[in-house]
């Protein structure tokens, strides 16, 4: 029996009033999702509700059960419209009761403590924020969620406690491209948390202590699970981050751990130190390029830092134009800079000003001070700035100054940096330096190194410079190999001045490895201090070296962007033509950097390469852009600009992809045509046609045709200039066919209505008389060839095109198997259930009805090719008796899947065969039922079926 | 803790942090090409050569000194940009005004179902070695220059890639394939062109393929026209460069019409339009093309007696491993399991047909 609703609401009343007094401590707020309920019970006072609701009776004193209706569709709604839901589920609720759902959620904040909603999103749905907001974590948020926390799911790891605030402030400080909605609830930092644990099964809060009653908690935790690929991220993060929590407790100092781990980040994230770089012109001259990291990691500083950074222009300093909002964001970025920079200035500034990135800037983006600077070429002949200013005997560099170089050394030669007043030199040093080589480097603020060679092994570095400077991940080992060049006695190793390590040294040229453990995020010092063998004096003056280890959280990957600043482009077929393109079949899929858009543009060319026709497809695209929204907006556009044949006039098709500063993407789709051909053009809801002749021979007799749909064989000839100046078509369209020497082209043009309702879609075609002639016969299978091969254009005009053929082919049919077998043939087209008429054709096929039964019986199971059937059907027709003419059996197997084709495959004695035919119509009948036989039993007979360009 | 290790330390530690744990020590390809992978992922979009150093640096004093281990990247990476997990500027835009035509891209993962069942996979993400969960990860298996994995009884091994984030490809676009048609729709372009051109002028030194020569002997088919009639693949010298490849028509030996391949726009090479052409003259004239199969060891072994365009070769390349001919011109080893589709795509898309020699294990 049903509790009244009465009961409900005094029994929730008291539920939330202990739940509220339980929470007095922690002054957690209430969500109306923790009803507790269970889902019978939620479905029993959702019915009364609506009951009620139909009834006319009044809502409000069931104000929190309606509450805990309201939150429980937010809940379960798709992240569409929620009152389109609502309304679709609650029977009688009126558009103008949703105010009442804002007044019975404030009621519920006042009377419990509830969460109240706030920020943007919430004051723009002022009241759908409300039950959503106490849905906890909508379903449609759930898979977010799960994603969210395997993408983070090693900076989770790398936590030190599992404090639920903790773990919560970090996934809110590092949930990249969010959505609003998805953002606010993270804002809940200690809630968001909680659920993490729970989900990754590492905590239990104390009685009274929960953010959010447990059944509740559990809710969620099972729904998540229950999505797929959710629970597939869920174990895997679970996998990564049990094994860093395992021993770990519940610690005391909540905020200092939230500062710490925030604080540890935020050192990680002032790695946004731009590199500089040469890259060589030739002919002794460079150009300066800056490398910027991505700056995701100061945008994970805070939303309003997030907001900044992805709604501000920047600008290099070096360069003079701005660079889009958001371009710091998306990757790794760089750009050539035609001035040399202020080094009093930052490398990066913004058009505008936020106080937290204007610090950044001013203490992490800075290049090194003049008025040298050193920049080592690399083996793959780019030259990297090195900030530790160390020249090794062997290599090679540029050294840039403001000042002027004076007495150049030996392997010192001018070059030139393509920024105006800045002076530079190519040194190629020597491996033996003399005393006044070394010098002139001292004096340019410039130190020798002595070599001990120290370098990443196994895993190259990232940024590695030569110098010591790279960059790894909190999930790497660093290794590295050190060998001397001369006598070293040991080395003593040691990580940022704490753990060391003494080593002792091989022979010179002998390696020696060693590997660091796994690093947290920041910057680390790996010394290593070489004692060297010799004199004593030697001995007392170690060498000491430093590597500078950036260590930084694994970027997460977002499926469908590419990894670096530009398109990836792919279209299948690979080598499309136009009219692949033009008629949608051709799968194109774009890929670009998160947060970015193209616009796409078609172009036509005539055969002079002459632009006719240019249009912006659509709107910018976000990436990625699947064949499915490429098809879906290419498809809008053609209908939307009625230029779904305009690509027949053209010689050449570009689909041009414009990604801004990502690049232009630009595929050639060439047009397969015909120096003789038609093209259609549009004007308004009127068809012409036109016929384009680049031939080029001047000495052809050309001739052009005209067959009307409605009498198919009756040929009207067309004036050749009127023709070439293009004329109208006249509804419903008809075949228009123009020869020139060795070239022809025909195509079927359909336009307009031929009647009213749905049978004005189709036409009318008729074949009049055929005689029995074998000259008729044979010009009739002509004509049919015509049609058949003709390309289409228009409205519906392949399956008027069909029509056409199926009633020229019903008349061929009729003279050379009888008129009987043809109307039964005509009814067995498109019959539900073929089987009855087939039996009747098996009955007209021959008095020996044991052909018939064979053909029936053996040829849907024969093997595919071009050469099974007619082999086994001259065999079959021999031994029945009916005709051993091997040559006629050819001919009316021909001509029951082919007859288009007669013409060409008998061009000799064609008027005698079909003579011959018509004596044996059993023989023609028996093909044409051999036919059917295949066509009913599978869908994959191709060499027996008539078919159709289309 | 820092630590000591040795050579072998750190190359083994590579290969099991690369998914490609191995008793075997040694720098093999297998190995090479995961590490190719991860360097590609932190130095793209680069040059092949910034690729090779980092490597060839990082390796200082692991590999076998006597190894030529830049030819031997410099091969792995074609292989890798066959596979399709590196992109070539072509394939790409960048608003890098600096990058130049050598430069390579990481493409995003992805993968390719064949019709064996096995799913390949390709494409790099920067900062990780894998972007499939540890359970799928450990099931992939590394070749030389590919990944894939074989699903097992009932998986549904496409669902779980594509909720991974992976693109699912068609083959054709991994492969890079023209689109495929009938015998006579592909030789209707050709011979049309060919037909519309004007007479010509003989041309000294043509060079003709001989359509009644045997078909198992590419060399031995080029001839100088006799008393030919038809039209036939040939290559007509020019004064500088390798001879002009082109389509004729031939009147009892004497040249009617010329026209030069390819016809039109082709994203391949002139030869590969002329190879293909012929082996569709030679499947019409029904002296198709021939390809020998033999079973070797886990492996079937292919071999081909005339050359193959690009893009058929490509997907020879992308399965298995390109090895000299045994009485044929050159032989490819691929998996047993995409031996069946393998020869499908040989006999519905380059018209060949099996070769029957009963000496050899193996029917055709």
């Amino acid at each position: 029996m049903n509790v009244p609703l009465d009961q409900w609401q005094e029994r929730m009343e008291r539920h939330f009033e202990a739940l509220a007094k339980s929470r007095e401590t922690s002054g957690l707020p209430l969500f109306a999702l923790e009803h507790g309920l269970s889902s019978e019970d939620i479905e029993s006072v959702s019915s009364q509700l609506r009951a009620r609701l139909t009834s006319g009776a009044r809502l409000a004193p069931h104000w929190l059960l309606w509450t805990i209706y309201a939150a429980e569709h937010g809940y379960n709604y798709e992240g569409g419209e929620y009152w389109q839901s609502f309304e679709q589920n609650t029977p009688g609720w009126d558009a103008s009761d949703r105010y009442r759902v804002s007044t019975w959620f404030s009621r519920f904040q006042k009377s419990f403590n509830g969460f109240r909603p706030s920020g943007a999103w919430a004051s723009h749905f002022s009241i759908i924020a409300w039950p959503i907001t106490h849905a906890v974590l909508p379903r449609y948020l759930q898979r977010q969620f799960a994603r969210t926390l395997y993408v983070l799911r090693f900076q989770i790891a790398r936590t030190d406690t599992i404090e639920p605030a903790v773990v919560g402030s970090l996934i809110a400080a590092n949930a990249h491209d969010a959505s609003t909605r998805f953002e606010q609830f993270l804002q809940q930092k200690e809630l968001v948390g909680r659920i993490a644990l729970a989900l990754l099964e590492l905590e239990k809060a104390a009685d009274g202590e929960e953010p959010l009653l447990p059944a509740t908690l559990s809710r969620i935790v099972r729904d998540l699970e229950t999505i797929r690929s959710a629970r597939g991220w869920l174990n895997e993060t679970s996998r990564v981050v049990s094994d860093r929590f395992k021993g770990l407790g519940n610690g005391t100092g909540l905020h200092e751990k939230i500062d710490g781990v925030l604080a540890q980040q935020e050192q990680a994230r002032l790695d946004i130190r731009p590199d500089l770089r040469l890259h060589y012109k030739g002919q002794g001259v460079w150009d300066l390029q800056i490398d910027i990291p991505s700056f995701n990691d100061v945008a994970a500083l805070n939303p309003e830092v997030r907001q900044f950074l992805k709604q501000t222009r920047c600008v290099l300093n070096g360069a003079s134009s701005k660079k889009p909002p958001g371009w710091l964001l998306s990757a790794r970025r760089r750009a050539v800079l035609r001035n040399w920079p202020d080094p009093g200035l930052p490398l990066v500034g913004f058009e505008k000003q936020n106080g937290t990135v204007t610090h950044l800037l001013e203490s992490e983006c800075r290049m090194g001070e003049g008025p040298h600077w050193l920049f080592r070429i690399g083996r793959d002949g780019i030259a990297k700035e090195i900030r530790g200013r160390i020249v090794r005997p062997g290599y090679e560099y540029v050294i840039a100054s403001t000042e002027p170089f004076e007495d150049l050394m030996e392997g010192m030669t001018p070059c030139v940096i393509n920024c105006p007043e800045i002076k530079a030199v190519h040194v190629d040093v020597p491996t033996a330096l003399p005393e006044t080589y070394e010098h002139w480097l001292t004096a340019k603020g410039l130190e020798v190194a002595r070599t001990i060679r120290v370098w990443p092994a196994g895993f190259p570095g990232r940024q590695w410079d030569g110098e010591g400077h790279s960059e790894w991940l909190t999930t790497e080992r660093p290794c590295f190999g050190i060998v001397p060049d001369h006598d070293v006695e040991t080395y003593e190793i040691s990580l940022n001045g704490e753990e060391s390590l003494t080593i002792r040294s091989d022979c010179p040229g002998t390696p020696t490895f060693v590997q660091l453990p796994e690093l947290s995020s920041g910057r680390h010092l790996l010394t290593v201090r070489a004692k060297r063998a010799g004199t004593p004096a030697e001995r007392q003056v170690p060498q000491e070296g430093f590597l500078e280890l950036r260590v930084r959280e694994p970027m997460p990957w977002i499926p469908g962007t590419a990894s670096h600043a530009g398109l990836i482009v792919s279209g299948q077929p690979y080598n499309a033509a136009l009219s692949t393109f033009w008629e949608n079949e051709f799968e194109l899929s774009v890929f670009g950097p998160p947060s970015r858009q193209v616009t796409p543009y078609v172009i036509l060319q005539n055969a002079g390469e002459e632009t006719f026709f240019e249009r912006q497809v659509c709107d910018p695209l976000e990436f990625p852009v699947p064949p499915a929204v490429w098809k879906k907006r290419f498809s809008e556009f053609l209908r939307r600009e009625k230029c779904e044949w305009r690509y027949l006039e053209a010689s050449l098709g570009f689909l041009a992809l414009d990604g801004g500063d990502l690049g232009r993407y630009v595929i050639r789709f060439e047009h397969d045509v015909r120096p003789l051909r038609w093209v259609l053009s549009h004007s308004d809801d009127d068809i012409s046609v036109r016929l384009v002749d680049e031939t080029g021979k001047e000495e052809i007799e050309w001739r052009c045709y005209y067959f009307d749909m409605g009498r198919p064989r009756s040929s009207r000839r067309l004036d050749v200039d009127l023709a070439l100046k293009g004329m109208p078509v006249d509804s419903p369209g008809g075949l228009f066919v123009a020869k020139a020497g060795k070239n022809h082209e025909a195509v079927v043009v359909s336009t307009g209505l031929t009647g009213e309702g749905l049978g004005g879609l189709g036409v009318l075609p008729e074949h009049g008389h055929i005689s029995e002639e074998p000259q008729d016969i044979i010009e009739l299978l002509w004509i049919l060839r015509y049609w058949h091969r003709a390309k289409v254009a228009g409205y519906l005009a392949g399956a008027r095109r069909r029509q056409v053929t199926d009633t020229l082919m019903h008349g061929i049919v009729g003279v050379m198997a009888g008129w009987d077998w043809a109307r039964v043939e005509a009814k067995l087209n498109g019959a539900a259930d073929p089987a009855g008429y087939m039996d009747h054709l098996q009955s007209l096929v021959a008095q020996k009805s044991g052909f018939a039964s064979a053909i029936r019986l053996n040829v849907p199971d024969l093997p595919e090719g071009q050469t099974a059937i007619p082999s086994w059907y001259t065999a079959a027709a021999s031994r029945y008796r009916i005709s051993a003419d091997q040559e006629l059996c050819r001919f009316a197997t021909v001509f029951a899947s082919r007859p288009y084709d007669l013409p060409l495959l008998f061009p000799q004695n064609l008027s005698d065969l079909i003579h011959r035919a018509r004596s044996h119509p059993s023989l023609i009948r028996g093909a044409r039922l051999a036919v059917f036989s295949r066509m009913t039993a599978s869908v994959n007979s191709p060499t027996l079926l008539p078919e159709v360009n289309t | 803790m820092i630590v000591e290790i040795s050579a072998q330390d750190v190359v083994r530690q590579c290969r099991s942090a690369l998914g490609v744990a191995s008793e075997d020590k040694e720098i093999d390809d297998v190995f090479l090409v995961a590490l190719l992978r991860h360097t590609a992922g932190v130095l793209c979009p680069c040059s092949r050569t910034a690729l090779r150093a980092a490597l060839i640096e990082s390796l200082s004093f692991l590999h076998d000194c006597s190894d030529d281990l830049s030819s031997r990247l410099e091969s792995l990476t074609d292989d890798l940009i066959v596979a399709g997990d590196l992109l070539e500027l072509s394939d790409v835009t960048t608003g890098d005004t600096e990058v130049k035509g050598t430069w390579v891209f990481t493409s995003p993962p992805a993968f390719v179902e064949r019709k064996s069942g096995s799913i390949f996979l390709t494409g790099i993400v920067p900062d990780r070695n894998n972007v499939l969960p540890e359970a799928l990860s450990l099931r992939v298996v590394h070749t030389h220059g590919t990944r894939f994995i074989d699903p097992e009884p009932g998986e549904d091994l496409v669902g779980t890639l594509t909720e991974e984030g992976l693109i699912q490809l068609p083959e054709s676009v991994w492969l890079k394939e023209p689109k495929m048609q009938s015998l006579a729709s592909f030789l209707e372009k050709p011979e049309r062109s060919l037909a519309s051109e004007s007479q010509c002028a003989p041309i000294s030194g043509l060079e003709i393929i001989d359509q009644d020569a045997a078909p198992t002997f590419y060399r031995g088919r080029w001839a100088t026209p006799g008393t030919q009639t038809g039209n036939f693949v040939a290559r007509r010298p020019q004064e500088f460069g390798a001879p002009i490849w082109c389509f004729v028509e031939l009147e009892a030996g004497m040249l009617v019409r010329l026209i030069d391949l390819p016809i039109g726009t082709y994203r391949w090479r002139a030869c590969d339009a002329a190879w293909h052409l012929q082996m569709a003259i030679d499947r019409i004239n029904e002296t198709p093309q021939r390809y020998r199969i033999s079973d070797k060891d886990s492996v079937r072994r292919v071999d081909f007696f005339s050359p193959l365009p690009l893009w058929a070769e490509r997907r020879l390349m992308v399965l298995g491993r390109k090895c000299p001919g045994e009485k044929s011109l050159f032989a490819y080893e691929i998996p047993a399991g995409e031996a069946e589709q393998e020869e499908e795509f040989l006999q519905n898309n380059l018209w060949l047909a099996p070769y029957e020699d009963e000496s050899r294990g193996r029917r055709a």
